[in-house]
C-alpha cells in the first residue's frame, strides 16, 4: 500500500456457506410455518374442532352440489316455460336459455372472486406487514422476493382451500346437471386454484401501493371499517331485495344473475372454459381457459416482480406510526363519573370508552347494529298504515324495545364479553391495583352498557315520537331496554370473565370460539325468556279482553327476569374476576 | 420527588414471602420461598433464565395465586386482603404492556383513578414523573407509537404515581437509555430512603452489587442464598465480585440438583 492510499475496507467472507436461493428460502420459511401450524393439531380439542369444521364444510359442499345440480336440471328441463314466464313479468330483453344456465357458475365464480379479493387483502396485509416474524426474515441473508413469495403462498392456502371446498361442489353440481364429464370438473378445479392466485397478486399490488401511503396498522383498521360498511351494504341490499314482490323476485333474480354471464364479464370466460371442457371442445377450452388463467398469472407475476423494490421499503416505513396526538388534548380533570361510582369504576369505564372510540375496529362494530335498528324501525313505521296492522296498537308500540334489544343486545354482550381481555397484558394495571372484583365488574359492565343503552333510548325515543307512542309507554319501553341490556351485558361479562384471554393479536380472537358460542346461546335464551314473559301478558290481553293493567304485568315480569339474570351473571363475573391470574 | 401513600409505622417487613410455592401442572416453578424485605431496604432478586423470578414476583403482587405459602405486603395477605395489600405496592413488569389508544397522560390518569387519587395530586405527580423520565413533551402522544424504552418509562411512572411503599420491578433497566437507567437507580434509592421496600430482579449484576442492601439468588425455583454481598461471599467461599459469587452459588446448586 503506498502512502496516501486509503486502505480498502476489509471484506468479511460471508459466502463460505451455500445460501439458499429463492426456492430454497421459500421452502425453509413455509416448512417452519407448517411446523407451527400442525403442532396444535396434536391437541384433542383442536382435533375435534378441525373434524367438526371438515364435516361442516363437507355438508355445505354436498348441499351445494345437490342444489346446483337440481337448479341446473330445472333450468335445462324447463327453459322454455321459464323464459315465457319471465317475459310476461319483466320489461326489456329476456335472457336466452344458455345465458340462464351460465348464470349459475358465473355467480359462483363472481362470489368466490369478490369474497376472496377481500379476504386475501386482509390476510396478505397481516402476513406481509404485521407478522411478528418479519424483522427476522427481512434481516436474514435471503432474497426479499423469497420472503414475499412465501408470505403470498402462506396467505393463499386458506382462500384456495375454501374456494375449492365451497365453490367446486357447486360447479361439479352444475356440470352434473348439464351432463358434463370429469373434464369440466377438472377445468373448474384448475380455475378455482388459479383465480385466487391472480386475486392474491392483485391484492399484493394494492397492499404494496397502499402501505407506501399509509402505515400498515392504519390500513388494517381502515380495512376493518370498510369490511363493516360492505357488510352493512350487503345486508341492506338483501333486505331491499326481500321487499320486491315475491312473485317477481325469482325470475328477476335469475335475470339479474344472467347479466353476470355477459360476454365482457370475466366470470363468463371461466364459465365458457368449463362449458367447453364439458362439451369436449378442446380449442374453445384452451382459448377461454387461457383468457381466464393468463390475467391471473400476470397479476401474480407482477406482484412478485415489483416486490423486490417495493416490499422492503414499504415495510420499513409501514411500521413507523409517527407521532400521533388525539385532537383534543386534556388536562387531568375531576371525572364527573366519580359522583356516581368509585374512582376505580369511573377510571375503568372511562379508559374503555376511549379505547373503543379510538380503535377504528371497535368503532366500526357500532355501525351495523345502528343501521339494523334504524332500518327495522323505519320498516315498522312504514307498515303502520297498512290494513293488516289495524288493531295492532299495543304490539306496534312494543316494537321499539324489541328492536333495540335484538339489534343492540349483541353489541352490549360483545363489549362486555371482551371485558378484561380487551386490555391484553396491560390488564395487570388493574389486577395489581387496589381494585375489588366488584369494581372491575362494574367498570367493565358500565363501559359496555352505557353506550348501548344510550343508543337504545335514542331509538325508543325517536320511534315513540314518530309513532305517537304515549309518553308513559315510551318510559316503560326505555325501562325495558335498560333492564334487557343490563341483563345482556351481565351475561356477556360473566362468560368473558370465566376465561379471559390476554395474549391475542387478532382482535377477532379476543373471545374464544367456545365462549363466543356459549355467549350467543345464553343471549338467545335470555332474549326468548325476556320476550316470552314480557309480551305474554300483552298477547293474552289482546285476545282475551283482560284488564288494562295486565300488559304492565309483562313489563314487571320482564324487569324481574332481567334483574335476576343480571344478579346471577354479575355474581358469576365477580367470582371469576377474583380468580383471574396473569 | 418521593411520595409514599401511607406513613411508615409498622416495624415488620413490608414484603414477606413465606413458603411461597407455585406449580404449573407437573412443573414446580417456585418452591417454598421465604423472603422478607424491610422498610428502607433494597433487595436484588437474581437468578438464571427460567429460575422462577417473575413467577415469584407475580405471586407477591397478586397476579398469580400461590399453590402453597403466603405473600404479605405491609402485613396484609395479598390474596386474603387484596385491597389493603395492593394499595401499598407498585409493580413494573418485565414487558411494559400499556393500554392501547391512550396517551401517556391518559394512562397515568387511568392508574390514578384505580388508586383513587384526586385529580390535583395525580396531575402534579404525573407531570413530575414524566418530566423526570424525559417524557414531558410527549405526554399527550399516544403510547402506541412509543418505543420499548419510552413505554418502560411510562410503566415506571405509572407504578410510582400512587407512591407505593413496596416496590417490585422485574428487569427495570431493560431497554432504557443510560440516563433513564441512572434515573431509575436514583428513584429507587430515594424510595428506600423514604422508607419503601424495594425488590427488583435484574441480570445486570453490577447494578445489583452497587444498589442492593441484600441479594436473593433463586435457581430452579428455590432460594439458593439470601444476604449481603459479604454474607454471600462467605457462603460461596469466593472473594470476588457478585458475578463470581452468583456463578459459584448457581453452579453449586446445579451440581446438588444433579445429585452424586
Amino acid at each position: 500500500m503506498t502512502q496516501g492510499q486509503r486502505p480498502s475496507p476489509q471484506r468479511f467472507r460471508s459466502a463460505q456457506r451455500r445460501r439458499p436461493g429463492i426456492a430454497g428460502a421459500v421452502a425453509v420459511i413455509l416448512r417452519a410455518r407448517w411446523w407451527a401450524w400442525r403442532r396444535p393439531l396434536r391437541r384433542r380439542r383442536v382435533q375435534l374442532g378441525t373434524a367438526a369444521t371438515v364435516l361442516l364444510l363437507g355438508g355445505v359442499g354436498a348441499s351445494g352440489f345437490v342444489g346446483a345440480r337440481a337448479v341446473t336440471r330445472l333450468v335445462v328441463d324447463n327453459a322454455d316455460a321459464l323464459l315465457v314466464g319471465m317475459a310476461a313479468q319483466v320489461d326489456g330483453p329476456v335472457p336466452t336459455a344458455a345465458q340462464m344456465l351460465a348464470a349459475i357458475p358465473a355467480a359462483v365464480f363472481l362470489v368466490v372472486g369478490v369474497t376472496l379479493l377481500f379476504m386475501t387483502f386482509g390476510s396478505l396485509l397481516a402476513a406481509l406487514y404485521l407478522g411478528g416474524d418479519m424483522p427476522r426474515l427481512l434481516t436474514a441473508p435471503i432474497p426479499v422476493r423469497a420472503v414475499f413469495v412465501a408470505k403470498l403462498l402462506e396467505s393463499a392456502a386458506v382462500p384456495v382451500a375454501l374456494a375449492l371446498a365451497l365453490g367446486l361442489p357447486v360447479l361439479a353440481g352444475y356440470a352434473a346437471g348439464r351432463g358434463f364429464g370429469p373434464a369440466a370438473v377438472a377445468m373448474a378445479a384448475l380455475l378455482l386454484v388459479t383465480v385466487p392466485l391472480g386475486l392474491l397478486g392483485l391484492s399484493a399490488l394494492l397492499t404494496l401501493a397502499l402501505v407506501r401511503v399509509l402505515p400498515a396498522q392504519r390500513v388494517n383498521e381502515l380495512l376493518k371499517v370498510t369490511g363493516t360498511l360492505l357488510g352493512v351494504s350487503v345486508w341492506l341490499a338483501s333486505q331491499s331485495l326481500g321487499m320486491v314482490d315475491d312473485d317477481a323476485a325469482s325470475p328477476l333474480g335469475i335475470l339479474v344473475a344472467s347479466r353476470w354471464s355477459h360476454a365482457l364479464v370475466p366470470a363468463r370466460w371461466l364459465v365458457r372454459a368449463v362449458d367447453a371442457a364439458g362439451a369436449g371442445d378442446w380449442t374453445a377450452m384452451g382459448l377461454w381457459g387461457a383468457a381466464s388463467i393468463t390475467p391471473a398469472l400476470l397479476l401474480l407475476g407482477a406482484g412478485i416482480l415489483v416486490a423486490e423494490r417495493l416490499y422492503l421499503s414499504g415495510w420499513a416505513r409501514g411500521d413507523a406510526r409517527g407521532r400521533r396526538t388525539p385532537r383534543r388534548t386534556r388536562r387531568f380533570a375531576a371525572d364527573p363519573l366519580r359522583l356516581l361510582f368509585s374512582p376505580a369504576v369511573a377510571a375503568i369505564a372511562r379508559k374503555d370508552w376511549r379505547v373503543i372510540r379510538r380503535d377504528a375496529r371497535g368503532f366500526a362494530r357500532l355501525v351495523f347494529p345502528i343501521v339494523v335498528a334504524a332500518f327495522w324501525a323505519w320498516q315498522g313505521l312504514e307498515a303502520r298504515d297498512e290494513p293488516e296492522m289495524a288493531g295492532a296498537g299495543p304490539w306496534f308500540h312494543a316494537m321499539a324495545p324489541a328492536i333495540a334489544l335484538f339489534a343492540l343486545g349483541g353489541l352490549a354482550m360483545q363489549f362486555s364479553q371482551e371485558g378484561l381481555s380487551r386490555d391484553r397484558r396491560s390488564a395487570r394495571l388493574v389486577l395489581a391495583a387496589p381494585v375489588s372484583p366488584i369494581e372491575i365488574a362494574l367498570g367493565k359492565g358500565l363501559a359496555a352498557f352505557a353506550p348501548t343503552v344510550v343508543l337504545g333510548w335514542l331509538l325508543v325515543g325517536l320511534f315513540g315520537l314518530a309513532a305517537g307512542t304515549p309518553p308513559f309507554q315510551v318510559l316503560a319501553n326505555a325501562g325495558i331496554v335498560a333492564f334487557g341490556l343490563l341483563g345482556q351485558t351481565a351475561i356477556g361479562l360473566a362468560v368473558g370473565a370465566a376465561a379471559p384471554r390476554f395474549d391475542w393479536t387478532d382482535p377477532r380472537k379476543i373471545v374464544g370460539t367456545t365462549r363466543g358460542c356459549l355467549g350467543g346461546l345464553l343471549l338467545l335464551a335470555f332474549n326468548a325468556v325476556l320476550f316470552g314473559v314480557g309480551l305474554g301478558p300483552l298477547v293474552a290481553a289482546s285476545y282475551l279482553a283482560l284488564p288494562g293493567w295486565v300488559p304492565w304485568l309483562g313489563v314487571l315480569l320482564a324487569a324481574a327476569v332481567a334483574a335476576g339474570a343480571t344478579f346471577a351473571a354479575g355474581i358469576s363475573a365477580v367470582r371469576s374476576f377474583a380468580r383471574v391470574e396473569l | 420527588m418521593t411520595h409514599l401513600n401511607t406513613p411508615a409505622g409498622a416495624s415488620g417487613p413490608l414484603i414477606e414471602a413465606t413458603g411461597l410455592t407455585r406449580r404449573f401442572g407437573d412443573l414446580v416453578a417456585v418452591r417454598g420461598i421465604d423472603l422478607a424485605v424491610a422498610p428502607g431496604e433494597i433487595v436484588g432478586f437474581l437468578g438464571p433464565n427460567g429460575a422462577g423470578k417473575t413467577t415469584a414476583i407475580k405471586m407477591l403482587v397478586g397476579l398469580l395465586r400461590p399453590t402453597a405459602g403466603t405473600a404479605r405486603i405491609g402485613g396484609h395477605d395479598v390474596w386474603a386482603e387484596p385491597i389493603a395489600a395492593k394499595a401499598l405496592l407498585g409493580y413494573v413488569p418485565d414487558e411494559p404492556h400499556l393500554p392501547e389508544h391512550l396517551t401517556a397522560r391518559e394512562v397515568l390518569e387511568y392508574v390514578a383513578g384505580l388508586y383513587g387519587m384526586d385529580a390535583r395530586t395525580a396531575r402534579g405527580r404525573a407531570l413530575e414523573l414524566l418530566a423526570r423520565f424525559d417524557l414531558g413533551d410527549r405526554i399527550d402522544d399516544l403510547v402506541d407509537g412509543f418505543s420499548h424504552g419510552m413505554r418502560q418509562k411510562v410503566a415506571l411512572s405509572a407504578a410510582l404515581l400512587p407512591g407505593p411503599r413496596a416496590v417490585f420491578l422485574d428487569e427495570p433497566t431493560v431497554g432504557l437509555d443510560p440516563r433513564s437507567a441512572r434515573t431509575i437507580k436514583d428513584v429507587l434509592r430515594e424510595l428506600a430512603q423514604a422508607g419503601a421496600a424495594v425488590l427488583f430482579s435484574t441480570h445486570i449484576l453490577e447494578i445489583a452489587q452497587t444498589m442492593c442492601d441484600r441479594v436473593a439468588i433463586i435457581d430452579n425455583g428455590h432460594l439458593v442464598a439470601v444476604g449481603t454481598l459479604a454474607e454471600l461471599r462467605a457462603k460461596a467461599d469466593v472473594a470476588g465480585s457478585l458475578e463470581d459469587v452468583f456463578l459459584r452459588l448457581t453452579a453449586l446448586d446445579a451440581a446438588a440438583a444433579a445429585g452424586p
